[in-house]
Order: structure tokens, then C-alpha cells, then sequence
């Protein structure tokens, strides 16, 4: 508790103190969730440290959700274990999911009141972490239905970010908006992430997004959804829009795109 | 023309029209007074009592309001109450079913026997026909939560109570206001035939009491003036709840 205090005071500041070298990591170990009907994920195996931002792409269906849920603890492995779920997790769903009758400002402070932090500490952490998610100032005190969808995406994410978390998880967050937004928050995800450096699943069926915004493509694929590789992103910290016209960039995409076709066509899709 | 004026204007032309028929039909068909008498001595039966018919909707009014606010009040614990205890729920619900289905009629003489005759008791009766509706809806709304919402909350681990009053309450207002418009208009009947009961006592008397003294002496231009202040009177009450409900939810619901 004293620890968490000390980070969220010192947040404007150092933004990334205390977390550059948290020891969080998320660790599947032949870890699976199966349903009655035959979907699911896994055995899934897979180390998810605080050094590379990691994308995770498969066609649907193939458990990606379902790799987060069991991430966040949301759902429990039917068989294998899932190291590092302890700690507090940040959640961007496929949908805002904020709660309506509240403002985009009382929308980030939820999972600080929730923890029971003190006021102080919260108004400074809430407004540190929409200038973070970049929500313009004049957007804070209005409610999600005064909000497009892509600013309603940024409060998500603020509200994802603002206590800290140990462990960041993205299910495709940006999948119901339009190209040039989705684009901007690709760009600032990955600032964000540069800022905070903790692990983080980043879920997307969009293997150019994937391969811009993370260190590592895992691609997915089968039912129940299985690694079938893992990719890395030779780009480094800082990217640039320029780069997803290189063509080293469509290589890596090639790559994972053959990877998706060859295991789909394997027999997985009726 | 404008928004109110859309809202205000065909209603009242649609009044004027119907009054307009009403004086013609009893003219043309020369029917009896004592059968149907025109609006003109409908109104004039008001003009020349005017303090008793104000005062008798003045009553009525705060009757039907207070027992819309106890209905509200006790329905939205009573709500709470189901939301919380699961158990709770499946052994009284059935008994808050019980609430709609008895005929008022039959148990207000009780309650009157139980409560004295006088407006408390009418209050009570109001009370008992409009708690159903919000009983019914705020349990609804408090129970029925977004998954995906919920789902929010379980992931900060909130606990039971802060999801309570955090996520459901706030979820339930639109149900309440659902609730609680049907309430304001069955409010009054319940208000009218409490006092068709408690009339007899000495105290204050309502619309309730006039219309049935009138029924009785075959002042029907009596009784009609207090059936049509009853009506005016439940209208006034369910606008002027469904315009503070509505202010109360407008915009705040609409979107996840």
C-alpha cells in the first residue's frame, strides 16, 4: 500500500518509477480452457515479461479473448497454471464498458475508489493518466454519450492505466473504430506502453496492427486456439507511420499471414 | 412549431372538440341533467362551490402524493432487499405479487379499520396499490445488471456492497423511473377509493368522498365535476413525476 502511494505521488514526475524493473511477469504453463462445445484455448505456453510489448493475432475463434480473460483472472484454467495473476490488472476490453451515468474523469477514478485510494491521490492519478491516454482537457467532465468512439476508447484506456497496473491486457480495443483513429491510438498505445514498460497482452485480428504496435507477434490459431509461432519485431522503441510502408515491415506481416493461412488451412476451419 | 407546442397543442384542440360535442349531443338529444349534464353546468356545479372542490383536490393531491412517496420509499428498500438476499427474494416475492392481485377494494375497509378514518389511512391505501409497480422494477433493475459491467467490477475485485451502490443502484434508476411513473398514476385510484371509504368520518373530505355523495344524491353534475378534477388531477401527478423522473435519466442511459 505505502509502495503504491509512493509510485502515484511521484507519477508526474517519474512516470515509470518502480515499475521500469517490477518483477511481474505473466507465465502460462501448458495452460488451457476448454468449453463444452469444443472451443477454447490451449496448452498454451507462454512467458509475458515487462521488456517487450507483446501483440497476439488469430482469426476468431481461436481463444484470444479467452487467453486475456484467464490473464486477468477473470476465468480459471481447466488444466496447466497461469504464474503472475496476483497483482492488479489493467483491462481494455472490446467495448469501453464505462458506466454511463458517470463522466469520463469519475470513469478513470473507479478502479481507485474501488481499491479504496484517498482523494488527493486520486484526482492527481486520474488526471496524470487521461493526459496519458491523450483525452483533451474540455472532454473530462462529459458523460460517454457526449464522447466519440474513439475518445470514449482513450477513457478506457486512461481508466485501464491509472492504478498502476502490474499487468496490461488489450482485447482488440480498437476494432470497432475507424482507420484513422485507430491508426493515432496505435501510435499512442505504444507511447504509453514506452512510458509504464509492464507486461502486456495486446489482442487484435489485424496482423499489420499487431506487427506495428508490439516486440513480438504470438499467432494463435486452431480451436481450441494453440501458439503456433512466435514472431519478433526487429523495429525498436520509437516507431514511425512511415514504417508500415517499408518493406521490412511486410515481411514480418508475410510471415505471420503465411503462418495464419498454413494453420488455418490444417483442418481447424470446417 | 416547436417541441411543446407539438406536445400541448393537438391534446388541447382534441379537448376543445370533445367538450364542443358533448354540449351539442346533449342539446340536440335533450338529454336529462340527472343522465348527462353539458359541460356548462358541469362547470357551473364547480363556480358555485368552489372552496369545497379545491379544497377536496388539495387533499386528494397530498394524499395521492404521499402515498406515491411511501410506495417509492418502501418499494425501493423492499427492492434493495430482494437484490440482496436471494432468499430473501424467493420467500417474499410471491407475497409482493400478492400486493397486485388482491382487489384494493376489498382491503381498504381494513386497512381504514386498522388506520381510523382520516387521511392517513387513505395515504396507506394509495400506498399499498402503487408499491407493486416499484417493487416489481426497482428488484428488476437492481437484479439485471449489464454482465459486461459487472464484469468491470469483478475485475477491481469490488466487493459486494461497493457493487451494490457503485454498479446496481446506479443501473436501477431507470427501472425505478419506470417503476415509479405507473405508481404516480395508480396512486390516485388508490387515493379515490380510500376516501370512498374513510368519507363517512368527520374529518377533511376529498374527491373520493364527493364523487360517492354525489353518486348517492343524483348530482351528477357533481359527480362529474369531481370524476373530471380526479382525472386532471392523476394527469398532473403522473406529468409532473415523469417530468423530474426523465430529467433524472435523460442522456445518462442510453449508451455502455
Amino acid at each position: 500500500m505505502s509502495d503504491a502511494l509512493a509510485n502515484t505521488a511521484d507519477a508526474p514526475a517519474r512516470p515509470d518509477a518502480g515499475h521500469t524493473a517490477g518483477p511481474t511477469r505473466l507465465r502460462f504453463v501448458a495452460a488451457s480452457r476448454r468449453y463444452g462445445d469444443g472451443s477454447g484455448v490451449g496448452p498454451v505456453d507462454l512467458d509475458v515479461g515487462p521488456d517487450r510489448l507483446t501483440a497476439v493475432v488469430g482469426p476468431s475463434g481461436c481463444g484470444k479473448s479467452t487467453l486475456l480473460r484467464l490473464a486477468a483472472g477473470l476465468e480459471e484454467p481447466t488444466a496447466g497454471s497461469i504464474g503472475g495473476r496476483s497483482g492488479r490488472v489493467g483491462y481494455v476490453f472490446q467495448e469501453p464498458r464505462l458506466l454511463p451515468w458517470l463522466t469520463a474523469r469519475a470513469n478513470v477514478a473507479l478502479p481507485l475508489e474501488l481499491a479504496g485510494r484517498g482523494r488527493d491521490e486520486r484526482e492527481e492519478a486520474v488526471e496524470a493518466a487521461l493526459a496519458l491516454a491523450g483525452l483533451p482537457a474540455d472532454s473530462r467532465d462529459k458523460r460517454p454519450h457526449e464522447l466519440s468512439g474513439g475518445m470514449r476508447m482513450r477513457v478506457a484506456i486512461a481508466r485501464a492505466v491509472v492504478d498502476r497496473p502490474d499487468v496490461l491486457l488489450l482485447d482488440e480495443p480498437f476494432g470497432a473504430l475507424d482507420s484513422l483513429s485507430r491508426d493515432t491510438l496505435d501510435d499512442e498505445l505504444r507511447t504509453l506502453w514506452l512510458d509504464r514498460r509492464v507486461p502486456t497482452l495486446f489482442v487484435t485480428h489485424d496482423v499489420a496492427e499487431a506487427v506495428y504496435v508490439s516486440d513480438r507477434v504470438v499467432v494463435l490459431a486452431g480451436r481450441p486456439g494453440r501458439v503456433a509461432e512466435v514472431i519478433d519485431v526487429p523495429f525498436g522503441d520509437g516507431r514511425r507511420a512511415e514504417l508500415r510502408g517499408t518493406p521490412a515491415f511486410a515481411a514480418v506481416v508475410r510471415r505471420a499471414l503465411a503462418t495464419l493461412r498454413r494453420e488455418t488451412a490444417d483442418g481447424a476451419e470446417p | 412549431m416547436n417541441r411543446l407546442g407539438r406536445a400541448v397543442i393537438p391534446p388541447l384542440v382534441a379537448a376543445v372538440v370533445g367538450v364542443g360535442v358533448w354540449a351539442a349531443s346533449v342539446t340536440a338529444f335533450d338529454v336529462p341533467r340527472y343522465v348527462l349534464p353539458g359541460p356548462g353546468i358541469v362547470a357551473g356545479a364547480v363556480w358555485e362551490r368552489p372552496g369545497t372542490y379545491a379544497g377536496a383536490t388539495a387533499l386528494t393531491a397530498a394524499e395521492s402524493l404521499g402515498g406515491f412517496l411511501a410506495a417509492v420509499a418502501v418499494g425501493s428498500a423492499a427492492g434493495l432487499v430482494f437484490a440482496v438476499s436471494p432468499l430473501l427474494r424467493s420467500a417474499m416475492y410471491p407475497y409482493a405479487i400478492f400486493l397486485q392481485t388482491v382487489p384494493v377494494v376489498a382491503v381498504a375497509p381494513l386497512i381504514i379499520l386498522w388506520m381510523g378514518y382520516g387521511p392517513q389511512a387513505v395515504v396507506v391505501v394509495s400506498a399499498v396499490v402503487g408499491l407493486f409497480p416499484v417493487v416489481a422494477n426497482v428488484t428488476a433493475g437492481l437484479v439485471d445488471v449489464d454482465p459486461r459491467l459487472a464484469e468491470v467490477f469483478a475485475l477491481y475485485r469490488a466487493g459486494r456492497w461497493r457493487t451494490l451502490w457503485r454498479l446496481r443502484v446506479p443501473s436501477a434508476v431507470p427501472a425505478l423511473v419506470v417503476g415509479a411513473k405507473t405508481s404516480a398514476g395508480l396512486s390516485v385510484i388508490g387515493a379515490i377509493v380510500g376516501e370512498f371509504f374513510t368519507g363517512y368520518g368527520s374529518g377533511p373530505r376529498g374527491l373520493g368522498y364527493l364523487i360517492r355523495a354525489s353518486a348517492d344524491q343524483t348530482k351528477t353534475a357533481d359527480l362529474f365535476a369531481a370524476v373530471l378534477l380526479s382525472t386532471l388531477l392523476g394527469v398532473a401527478l403522473f406529468a409532473g413525476i415523469a417530468a423530474v423522473a426523465d430529467r433524472l435519466v435523460k442522456g445518462s442511459y442510453d449508451l455502455r
